[in-house]
């Protein structure tokens, strides 16, 4: 396959980007420029060349930190740095998404509400239903021979599991299904054409509306669900009112379904562009929990959150100020010679592998199990009977910047295998 | 005692749920947001008239300082009110203050009631109820100055005797008067520092004389403005502040304060409106016998908001 054929191309011109000097005052984490694989070599390269770099495109400017110590540094001082807002610009909620958008110490009390749901041995009990879901799914399109896979496997598998988590009932479905989808149609926040800002917002309202009636069902009605261990959870014996629950619910959206969409769309993108990958995965289906966690360093599809300076602080000899923003680079840590071996290679089997794909420290990202075996189950129902995976028109092919960078349209050819 | 307040202090408002319980998950997220909101916001100011102490019992008002004192970065300053009528239950109060985390208290008038009957009149009165609180609990002290108009103002003289008892750090003073404050900030310079208190358009002819900061219960909302103005308005730099100060915040605190209906130095109630509008916390009701907002304050705060560039 030729690099014309390509569409993960990091080596593919990227504007301004290449500049060094524009890059160490200028860098948009959000930039189109940045998708088919160039993200992590301009990040590469502010890593070597700038690795506290400034910002001012959004905000009042802020800082970049680029390396894995930094990053991890910054991950692990929960009392210098806080978590509100995540991001740069800020969605725009007024009260912090929970827990992610919280600091310890009440961080650690809705964690402790949510962790035994989200726990590895609560979410491997949903397998089974999963690998349903999953097998229905290819049982629509393997006839076909070609389907785009990230609308029709990644995306519909990623949207019923969050559902499955929050207790939504069957009849709701399709109403949530319509708002998620106006939700990641276009970040408001990033680069918003006219008219999507709109479409966002009132997602948002509409979803705002859909929790605060689903909460008082499972108020009433039980079930096991996240949404129920929430209506029934008390911090310092009181109950977390309607509205704490809403800050979680809200988040778990697109934390919840966009994430693990976005990196099962990388994941076909590069077992199609990677055929040895495919067979070596085929061949010892024992290595796709390691491969998952590779592709998830590899493309890191949550470029960095932010944080907000809560102390004076030095960190890698630059001195931070209270009320200093900064992006932890999670693309450029996870590509960092200094934390992995040959970080530019996709190395499948790659142990360590302490990557940043899913935050660390005590932020690391709640539903990593739930997420993890979504992505198990995907891979391992897809590689058992789909063969020759390939991509007809990489023209076809869709990929969208965000807080999440996300494959939308990955139209494949395949063909069956035998049962 | 060598405790520097400089900068900007919101007075802070608390939120309470329908049933009146203190909802501490939206204080905390309340300091968060104003330790993070500019570097000239130093710290907060809890159990004062904003935060309706004198509704709070003495085991909640030690539960505010603590929360406050738990989410509070470093060297971000949590200043206690303390407020009793009684000198024996103020140096408990300042006590537990301390205990949970205070890094000053802000001691109120042993006459601040509603009978008015002058503290002025009475200097002696005052002296020793400071003076007791500051030989029996180990703690930076800030004097409340309170406003000409309420009768409970102290005398220059008064407010000088005070700054030279030891534990005391500061004059919150919110005489309301751009001439006694002048005469009293030239009294205590060099003494202690002066953080000036208002939430009128006077505020801005204070910091223009001079404070070393400010004490805002308005800026529980448009905290990052408030700082901006604030602190350029110390800094000298007039010209740059003054149009936000007059169009956008004078109008914001003229709608967070309603002195023929509430009669406090800020409403408890409309500032947690705005808050409520701002989306900060999920409840704007008030403990008795603070009045809750009606759907004209609602309007007013709406538009008080609109006036400061923070809603649509």
């Amino acid at each position: 396959m030729s690099m014309a054929e390509r569409f993960w191309v990091p080596e593919l011109p990227a504007g301004d980007f290449d500049d060094d000097d524009y890059v160490r005052e200028h860098f948009d984490h959000y930039a189109e420029l940045l998708t088919r694989g160039r993200y992590s070599r301009v990040a590469n390269r502010m890593r070597e060349k700038c690795p506290v770099a400034h910002s001012d495109v959004y905000e009042d400017g802020f800082m970049i930190l680029s390396r894995y110590r930094d990053c991890e540094a910054v991950h692990h001082d929960p009392v210098s740095f806080s978590s509100y807002s995540g991001t740069i610009p800020p969605f725009g909620n007024p009260r912090p998404s929970l827990p992610w958008e919280s600091d310890p110490p009440l961080h650690d009390k809705y964690r402790a509400i949510a962790n035994p749901f989200y726990s590895r041995g609560v979410q491997n009990g949903k397998e089974s239903v999963y690998r349903e879901y999953v097998t229905e799914r290819i049982d629509s399109f393997i006839a076909d021979g070609q389907c785009d896979v990230a609308q029709e496997l990644c995306v519909p598998l990623a949207l019923f599991a969050l559902m499955e988590n929050l207790g939504v009932p069957e009849s709701d479905r399709p109403h949530l299904r319509e708002i998620a989808y106006r939700l990641i149609h276009k970040e408001g926040e990033v680069n918003a054409e006219e008219g999507s800002t709109e479409l966002v917002n009132t997602a948002v309202q509409d979803l705002y509306a859909y929790f605060t009636e689903l909460i008082r069902l499972k108020r009433e009605e039980p079930g096991h669900d996240v949404i129920s261990v929430l209506c029934n959870a008390t911090i310092d014996d009181t109950p977390l009112a309607t509205e704490e629950i809403i800050d979680f619910a809200m988040i778990l959206v697109p934390a919840g379904f966009e994430t693990t969409a976005s990196v099962m769309g990388y994941m076909f993108l590069l077992l199609a562009e990677n055929p040895e990958i495919a067979h070596r995965l085929r061949d010892d289906p024992s290595l796709i929990p390691g491969a998952i966690e590779e592709i998830m360093r590899y493309v890191t599809p949550v470029k960095g959150l932010s944080r907000t300076v809560k102390s004076d602080v030095e960190v890698a000899g630059h001195q931070f100020e209270r009320g200093d923003r900064l992006i932890l680079h999670w693309a450029a840590a996870n590509r960092d010679p200094e934390a992995f071996d040959n970080p530019d290679e996709l190395i499948i089997d790659r142990k360590p592998n302490r990557h940043m794909g899913f935050g660390l420290g005590t932020h690391l990202c709640l539903g990593i199990h739930m997420a993890r075996l979504e992505m198990k189950v995907a891979f391992e129902e897809s590689l058992r009977r789909l063969d020759n995976i390939a991509i007809p028109d990489v023209s076809k092919i869709v990929e969208q910047p965000g807080t999440t960078f996300g494959i939308v349209n990955l139209p494949i050819s395949f063909t069956a295998r035998g049962e | 005692m060598t405790l520097e307040l400089t900068g900007l202090y919101p007075s802070t408002a608390l939120s309470m749920s329908d049933d009146l319980r203190i909802l501490e998950r939206d204080l905390t997220v309340h300091v968060q947001r104003l330790a993070v909101a500019n570097r000239a916001v130093s710290g907060v100011v809890v159990n004062d008239h904003v935060g309706q102490v004198a509704a709070l019992t003495r085991d909640e008002r030690q539960r505010v300082v603590a929360v406050a004192r738990e989410v509070a970065p470093r060297n971000f300053h949590v200043i206690a009110g303390v407020a009793s009528l009684s000198t024996a239950e103020a140096i408990e109060l300042a006590a537990d203050a301390k205990d949970a985390g205070a890094d000053a208290a802000l001691v109120m008038s042993p006459l601040d009631s509603y009978a008015r009957w002058g503290s002025a009149s009475a200097p002696e009165v005052p002296y020793r109820h400071f003076a007791s609180i500051a030989d029996a609990v180990d703690l930076p002290l800030v004097v409340l100055q309170y406003p000409v108009s309420s009768g409970l103002s102290y005398t220059t003289d008064t407010l000088v005797r005070l700054a030279d008892l030891g534990p005391v750090v500061a004059v919150q003073n919110a005489c309301g008067d751009v001439a006694t404050y002048i005469e009293q900030f030239d009294a205590l310079k060099g003494r202690v520092n002066v953080l000036a208190a208002s939430e009128g358009p006077e505020l801005f002819a204070m910091l223009a004389y001079g404070a070393d900061g400010a004490v805002v219960g308005a800026a529980n909302v448009a905290t990052k403005l408030w700082a901006r103005v604030v602190t350029g308005a110390i800094e000298g730099r007039l010209d740059a502040v003054r149009d936000d100060f007059f169009d956008k915040l004078v109008p914001l605190s003229r709608a967070l304060t309603r002195p023929t209906r509430y009669g406090a130095l800020a409403s408890s109630a409309l500032t947690r409106e705005a808050m409520v509008q701002m989306g900060f916390v999920i409840s704007s009701a008030v403990r008795p016998p603070d009045i809750d907002v009606t759907d004209d304050d609602r309007k007013m705060v709406h538009e008080g908001l609109q006036r400061a560039g923070l809603l649509g």
